[in-house]
């Protein structure tokens, strides 16, 4: 024994080993943390998997729309029950505030929170950084993966650019746009570049996107939470719109309606109808039962939103305060009497629901899906819009008309009132965007605003006034004389500040709007 | 372990050439023994007075050279008493037996870094060591014994039992695991101390600084407990030991644990709140309000305001609820004294060549809740085997059987049964609670003779008894290793240890439980909009029967270790102790869910089946107006969506780790010792570049033992040693990547038939190993001829590249990333001292006391706001750079403003309401009153000998802190789950003064009442200094005497009795013990009866 270990060659012996042990415990410690989590990106499915995640894309955190003529606050509505309104973001925005706005204790969802675009964002570009290095897959599987995370990213920049930056023209071409996010590396240049270049980026993702050779409906069923060729040609009108290109919007319009025009009929009741009714007991007076769209029922399962026949690409925009009230204005547009969608989706005394259970409290809300959710992707209803405005806007009278009154078929009880009728082309242009926004109140109206005041057509201008109690820190100061808001057709605030901790976070690379 | 390294020792012998010389020296001989006669090798023998000494060989025997003349003979070895003989001139042989000492810090110390054991004296670490002493009292769980004995060692959170968690050194990491690492026998072991034997344990070592545990390397940052277990000595013959206890406790105390409001103080807080200051009012709907668990009272005031009873009827009801109090039904019925019986016994037996110890544990702990309760069977063997001259043989293996039982009810259901809710009516049958539901509209509206199942009851009393939820645990540890000595000093060890757990969870439901009765009916479908459905029978989309739901959790790990050491004596004065070697690790654990059974039959083993599928969701929504479903959907007892589970569920995890590690000590002349440990960890992190997987930690340091010099001649010291270390440990996370990592969903989408995957981490572009620096100073003394010892340790403990959630720009994708990129600091101080003295002729004392103080500091964390709800939210989100990690964070109470709100400080001296939050940087308005964890900490313990009495006790003591005491819980009248319960604080709030105290609400409407709990539970008046000092346990034992054990044939026979958790002293005056919050467990004080013998 003593021979076969002499004490130098001994530990020589160790030594080797050690050594070796470290060179052979590659493998050993190759082996993967668990079988379906914290897994590194390597197949296409995984990629797939990926982008079938509708519940991270779905919502739309969007609150610029509390800026428009179709939110009801004011100081007679926030008296009423002040309580109902005390998220300060949801005021400051209301009123276009700029300087407490930043600084509030809550971020902001649709640029910062985790269903938030940048999200989107990030999710698009894993796929496009490793569709050329993962395995399996077909040729069609990834030009497939390849337009419809082009398509999420495109999106998701669109969202971003009308909500913080200023409305894309001529003139503002040199303002500031988005940071370029191309890769998921947190060390990439986070710069906001200008106007143009953003959206020199969301066109050329929109041309990929374009690119997309899958059907919307497949197996019988619209797959709408992820993109087809109806949902690209759908979201193309809506950007060729915004950017007030109307032949290229028809264009795109009627592709997506040539391939998909299935439209809710709200005349049918088993197409729309009353879901479960709320109860709520009311002070001084019996309990007070709601009469809730269907699309009420579910909170969490999304089955009815899925369900919805209309969607192209499917977006929901998500208001986590559960309360869209409209406006009188808003609510004098609908035919009380005749407009199905004011008989289900205007729910009045809806504020009950909060407590505000006196009868002189009853404020109404707008509710679609739940309390909080409303259809914000690309729709049929949007495409007959959009088809309607662009050849009433191109001078084709009668064939606007034609195409808003298919929708009004499907949403005003059968009658003399269900078609609209125009004598000169301007009036019907009147008469066709009075119906864009009873039919996507909340949802569209700030981009709409931004286009009206842009476009060549100063007719459809529109400049937002508001009475309300001057804007602190803290929130509203009701102890002050109540002032008139007023947004301005080219006001610098139609961009929405960045919230102050991104600013931080950024550490100087992102710079605030100016104003 | 131990005995392998001693054995190694053993060998050392052949090495200790000292050179026999000297003429006119005196050459003595002799023979060292131990207990039973049993030679020691490797003992020292010193002449007295002179600095070198010599060694004992395998047989005990020694020759050394003396001046001529008388001498003293200092002879010692490790774990046994050092003994003084006097030599004659003439004597030339001498035998000397030496008895076991009780390891006080007076004797020889033995410490265990786990990898080796070794002298204290040759250690240049900061080691802890519980003594023999403590370790033999009695408990259930070995970890309690450590509480008070070791300073540095907080036991920051007790469990009702007493079952401590500790933090060693403070905080050590902001977000990854803060447990220290658990050795037994020197592996890291699964499952805890829950699958040790407390009887079985030997020795326990604390390991504190780098020095100590930098051989741990990356587990090492929250310091580690090493634990040795009891093997038999060479040369016993069959030694039995048996230990019994019986542990008895006090029934909860619900004053304090469910410390409510009186039953009148109720009612009236139920009038007085009802239907005001924003509350969610209940219209007595099938739909909307079934679910609304309201208690009694407000029942009645509801009935009454929608005009179903009259006004007289509900103040009487309210007046007879005023009336009643159930705390006694709850004690009787659900409640139950804990009470741990536990036997045991250990055989030992051991020749020249192989020893074995067996033992075998049998436990029953009843808990604090009837029908709650487990058994635990633990039975060891561990041999050893010197199967030739260079080559040994171990084995050690662990079966554990555990059946707990958990049917009785949990002190959040007793928390919310109002006061007056009765459990039994005056002719003993149980009553039905509203617990489950608003009972009025069930009774009222539900055709329940219609259901499946008439009785929609439900009581907590009755539930216990119809339900069996049991987890089974089947648990076996092998650690087998060989051990080769091809030459002197040095040997090769290869070692393993396997893992093997396995949990099964079974849930049975009796068809007369509510569980079943609720499922069912709630499941069946009737449509209670409809005229007809108080005639027509509901469809069940259910089986009846029984329901069972099962699980199982399996954890199967080894540990595959080689080792090689040298032990050896270089030139005359030196000595060299190194060890080198590699590790790997793997751990797998995998879980199954089973999915639900229904209509289950345990008789017979039938079950059910989905009677109309197992619902689900169309594919194009809901096509049909009438409410009737008449597609896939199926629909409850309310016409909404149902679905039921029914696939299995899976997780298949892996840890791996490959280590390599050394350490090497040389001491020279048993003086100076200088140390040093390196250890790379690579764990099977995901990256690209496999370097990234490997961090090395390493350690330095050296010791001098001052007191050995000549020139140190301070006479009343008797023993000084200086250390110094510095070294670096680790702590890991393996949740992050440098790239992004994804989770892939189990079953495909319900609505898209997809599967889909999310990302679990978006990267980690800094991902490394959280490292910690330590640097510590200490000193051991000996004072007074032993009257006086201890140590005294200072240390510093950089911890960088921690991992922390960190602001980053929500463009990347997220705003917060976890990245090893915050900062921290702890320094402290510890200070232990010790003491034996003889009292009088028969009574010895023996004192420890231990003082510790920490201070903690983040000093590099990046976020971008800090939020008052995150700052107040004690939790990771309340860390603020530049603070303590575990600052108590609160909001100056105001009083009322002019409008009548309550406000509470904001940014900029402004007074902010309570209507939402405070916007602007928290840490500028927010009070801080100090942090939540003890910087000082003291343990004291004394133990009084008395011929056979021992008398001894422990007090622990936590200074310096604060915690934020229990208030008002201002109960808001609110939907579904949520009970209007006033805790017993109500009576202050309802006389108090708004400018001291928040009072409820001043104007009648008052919508944002609700609001008021994100503020009022952190107000800064609420806290209190968090100080206390604990009688954590004394215990009487007698020790049957010498005299009477000669007679029985025992060895030794001792009875004990022995008190835990008996008081303790608050420095607050609202008798909140700041360790247990008002309103949870705290744990009674307990007595304990046990006899332990041995023959």
């Amino acid at each position: 024994m003593k021979r076969l270990f002499k004490n130098k060659s001994l530990l020589l012996v160790v030594l080797v080993a050690v050594v070796c042990g470290l060179g052979s415990c590659k493998k050993f410690l190759d082996e993967r943390i668990s079988k379906n989590s914290s897994l590194p990106l390597t197949t296409t499915d995984q990629l797939t998997a990926l982008m079938e995640n509708y519940s991270v894309f779905y919502s739309d955190e969007n609150q610029s729309w509390m800026g428009t003529d179709d939110y009801g606050l004011n100081a007679k509505t926030y008296d009423n029950k002040r309580g109902n309104f005390t998220f300060l973001p949801n005021i400051f925005r209301a009123f276009w505030d700029v300087d407490f706005a930043p600084v509030t204790s809550s971020g902001d969802a649709l640029w910062a929170s985790s269903g938030g675009e940048w999200r989107d964002i990030f999710y698009a570009n894993a796929v496009l950084n490793n569709l050329e290095k993962v395995t399996g897959g077909s040729p069609e599987d990834k030009a497939r993966l390849k337009a419809d995370a082009h398509m999420l990213r495109c999106y998701a920049y669109w969202q971003l650019a009308n909500t913080y930056c200023l409305p894309y023209t001529e003139a503002n071409k040199g303002e500031m746009g988005l940071p370029s996010k191309k890769l998921t590396s947190f060390e990439e240049d986070l710069t906001r570049q200008s106007l143009e270049k953003t959206y020199n980026d969301i066109e050329a993702d929109l041309k990929e996107a374009l690119k997309i050779n899958k059907p919307l409906v497949s197996g019988g069923r619209p797959e709408h939470w992820r993109s087809s060729t109806a949902a690209v040609n759908g979201f193309a009108a809506r950007y060729y719109l915004n950017r007030n290109n109307y032949t290229e919007a028809l264009k795109y319009a009627n592709l997506a309606l040539n391939e998909y025009n299935v439209l809710v009929d709200y005349n049918k009741p088993a197409e729309m109808y009353y879901g479960t009714p709320a109860t709520y007991a009311v002070t001084g007076a019996p309990a007070f039962t709601l009469q809730l769209p269907y699309t009420h029922n579910n909170q969490t399962n999304l089955v009815d939103m899925i369900g919805w026949k209309e969607f192209l690409y499917f977006r929901m925009q998500n208001y986590g305060s559960w309360f869209y009230l409209p406006s009188t204005e808003l609510l004098n547009l609908y035919d009380q009497a005749n407009d199905r969608r004011y008989e289900f989706h205007i729910v009045e005394n809806y504020s009950y629901y909060f407590g505000s259970n006196t009868p002189t409290n009853g404020l109404p809300s707008y509710v679609f899906f739940f309390k909080d959710k409303i259809p914000s992707g690309p729709t049929t209803a949007e495409m007959l819009l959009i088809k309607a405005e662009c050849l009433a806007r191109t001078g084709d009278m009668a064939g606007a008309l034609s195409a808003v009154n298919t929708l009004r078929a499907k949403r005003i009880k059968p009658g003399a009132s269900v078609n609209l009728t125009a004598a000169n082309p301007a009036e019907a242009l009147t008469k066709i965007l009075q119906e864009r926004r009873r039919e996507m109140p909340f949802v569209q109206r700030w981009f709409d605003l931004r286009r009206f005041n842009n476009n060549a057509d100063p007719a459809d201008d529109v400049v937002v006034t508001k009475q309300f109690y001057p804007l602190t820190f803290a929130g509203p100061d009701v102890s002050q004389p109540i002032k008139t808001y007023t947004l301005e057709k080219n006001a610098r605030r139609y961009a929405l500040p960045l919230h102050n901790n991104e600013l931080v976070a950024g550490r100087g690379t992102l710079l605030q709007n100016t104003y | 372990m131990k005995l392998l390294s001693t054995f190694f020792c053993l060998l050392m012998l052949f090495f200790s050439l000292t050179p026999a010389l000297a003429q006119q020296n005196h050459i003595i001989n002799g023979t060292v023994t131990g207990p039973n006669n049993v030679p020691l090798a490797d003992a020292s023998v010193n002449v007295k007075g002179l600095k070198q000494g010599v060694k004992t060989n395998a047989a005990g025997k020694f020759t050394i050279n003396a001046p001529v003349g008388s001498q003293t003979l200092i002879i010692s070895y490790v774990g046994m008493k050092t003994t003084e003989v006097a030599v004659t001139a003439e004597a030339n042989a001498v035998t000397v037996s030496l008895i076991e000492s009780e390891g006080t810090l007076d004797e020889v110390q033995i410490v265990s870094t786990g990898y080796q054991s070794l002298p204290k004296e040759r250690a240049t670490g900061s080691f802890g060591v519980i003594s023999r002493q403590q370790l033999d009292k009695p408990t259930t769980n070995i970890s309690s014994r450590i509480i008070g004995t070791t300073s540095g060692v907080q036991a920051l959170r007790m469990d009702e039992e007493g079952n401590p968690f500790f933090q060693i050194r403070g905080l050590s990491t902001l977000f990854a695991n803060q447990e220290p690492l658990v050795v037994v026998d020197g592996f890291p072991i699964q499952g805890g101390y829950n699958t040790l034997n407390p009887n079985d344990v030997e020795s326990i070592t604390i390991l504190k600084d780098a020095a100590a545990s930098s051989i741990w390397g990356s587990r090492a940052v929250n310091g580690v407990i090493v634990i040795t277990t009891k093997k038999a000595k060479r040369g016993t013959p069959l030694r039995i030991e048996f230990n019994a206890f019986t542990r008895i406790g006090g029934k909860i105390d619900l004053n304090y644990s469910a410390p409510l409001a009186t039953s009148a103080q109720q009612v009236e807080y139920e009038k007085l709140a009802f239907d005001k200051w924003g509350a969610q009012t209940n219209a007595g709907n099938i739909v909307s309000n079934s679910g609304w668990t309201w208690t009694p009272g407000q029942n009645a005031l509801n009935e009454q305001k929608l005009g179903f009873i009259t006004l007289a009827r509900r103040d009487f009801v309210l007046d007879s609820l005023k009336g009643l109090n159930n705390r006694e039904q709850i004690s009787d019925l659900l409640l139950s004294n804990p009470v741990s019986k536990q036997y045991n016994i250990n055989l030992f037996s051991a020749t020249e060549r192989m020893s074995n110890a067996f033992s075998f544990m049998f436990e029953e702990n009843q808990s604090n809740f009837k029908e709650t309760y487990n058994k635990r069977f633990l039975a060891n063997y561990r041999t050893l085997a010197n199967v030739t001259k260079w080559l040994d043989f171990s084995l050690n293996t662990t079966l554990q059987h555990n059946t707990n039982t958990n049917n009785g009810s949990s002190l959040s259901e007793i928390q919310s049964l109002a006061p007056y809710e009765m459990l039994q009516n005056a002719n003993g049958s149980f009553t039905g609670t509203t617990l489950k539901y608003y009972t009025p509209v069930i009774e009222r509206s539900v055709p329940r003779n219609l259901f499946p199942y008439k009785d929609w009851s439900y009581n907590p009393a009755r539930e216990i008894n119809t339900r069996s939820q049991v987890s089974r645990d089947y648990n076996a540890r092998m650690q087998a290793g060989i051990t080769i000595k091809p030459i002197k000093g040095i040997s090769f060890e290869s070692s393993i240890q396997y893992e093997y757990f396995l949990t099964q969870n079974r849930s049975l439901y009796d068809t007369n439980s509510f569980t079943v009765r609720q499922t069912i009916n709630q499941n069946a479908f009737w449509n209670p909009g409809l005229p007809a459905a108080m005639t027509t029978a509901p469809i069940l989309n259910l089986p009846k029967g029984q329901i069972l739901n099962q699980s199982r959790t399996q954890n199967v790990a080894w540990n595959f270790r080689n080792i090689m050491r040298i032990d050896k004596r270089i030139g005359p004065k030196g000595d060299l102790n190194f060890v080198a070697g590699t590790e790997q690790q793997s751990r797998v654990l995998q879980t199954f869910g089973q999915p639900t059974t229904y209509g289950y039959n345990d008789a017979t083993l039938q079950l059910g089946i989905f009677p109309n599928g197992p619902g689900g969701t169309p594919v194009n929504g809901n096509q049909n107006g009438t409410g009737v479903p008449t597609n896939l959907t199926i629909r409850n007892w309310q016409n909404q969506t149902a679905t039921f589970g029914y696939t299995n569920s899976f997780g298949y995890t892996t840890d791996r780790f490959f280590s390599a590690f050394g350490n090497a000590a040389y001491t020279h002349d048993d003086k100076y010792t200088l140390s040093a440990s390196v250890r790379s960890d690579g764990a099977n992190f995901i990256t690209n570049d496999p370097k990234y997987r490997y961090n090395p930690f390493w350690s330095a340091g050296g010791s001098w033992q001052v007191w050995k010099e000549n020139f140190f001649k301070v006479k009343f010291v008797d023993r000084l040693t200086l250390r110094v270390t510095y070294g670096y440990n680790g702590n890991q996370d393996r949740s992050t990547s440098f790239m992004p990592l994804l989770s892939l969903s189990s079953t495909p989408n319900v609505l898209t038939n997809q599967y889909t995957a999310s990302f679990s981490s978006l990267g980690n572009p800094t991902l490394r190993w959280e490292k910690t620096g330590t640097t510590n100073i200490g000193i051991d003394y000996s004072l007074f001829r032993g009257k006086l010892f201890g140590n005294i340790n200072l240390y510093q403990r950089s911890g960088k590249d921690l991992l922390a959630s960190i602001a980053i720009p929500a463009v990347n994708g997220s705003t917060s990333q976890f990245l090893n990129n915050a900062k921290m600091v702890n320094r402290g101080i510890e200070l232990e001292l010790g003491t034996v003295m003889d009292i009088t002729k028969d009574m010895r004392w023996r004192g420890n006391l231990n003082f510790s103080y920490n201070k903690n500091r983040i000093t590099d964390l990046f976020i971008a706001q800090y939020n008052s709800s995150s700052l107040t939210s004690r939790s990771t989100a309340s860390y603020a750079v530049d603070y303590n990690a575990n600052s108590l964070w609160m909001y100056k109470y105001m009083g009322f403003n002019t409008a009548g709100q309550p406000t509470v400080l904001g940014p900029g001296g402004v007074n902010f309401d309570m209507q939402t939050f405070i916007p602007g940087d928290a840490r500028t308005y927010l009070d801080r009153p100090g942090t939540m964890v003890a910087p000082v900490t003291l343990g004291f313990m004394n133990s009084f000998e008395y011929k056979d009495f021992n008398l001894s006790f422990i007090v622990t003591g936590n200074f310096g802190h604060v915690f934020q005491r229990r208030g008002f819980n201002y109960p808001v009248q609110w939907s579904f789950a949520s009970r209007m319960l006033a805790n017993k604080f109500v009576g202050d709030v309802l006389n108090a003064k708004s400018s001291e105290l928040l009072t409820l609400p001043v104007n009648a409407a008052e919508p944002r009442f609700f609001f008021w709990d994100r503020f009022h539970s952190n107000f800064s008046y609420l806290s209190q200094n968090a100080s206390w000092i604990r009688m954590q346990e004394v215990n009487l034992t007698y020790n049957l005497p010498k005299s009477v054990l000669k007679k029985t044939g025992f060895t030794n026979f001792r009875i004990y009795l022995q008190g835990n958790d008996l008081f303790v002293i608050l420095a607050n005056k609202y008798g909140e013990d700041p360790l247990y919050a008002l309103g949870t467990l705290n744990p009674r004080p307990k007595t304990t009866v046990g006899l332990k013998f041995d023959f």
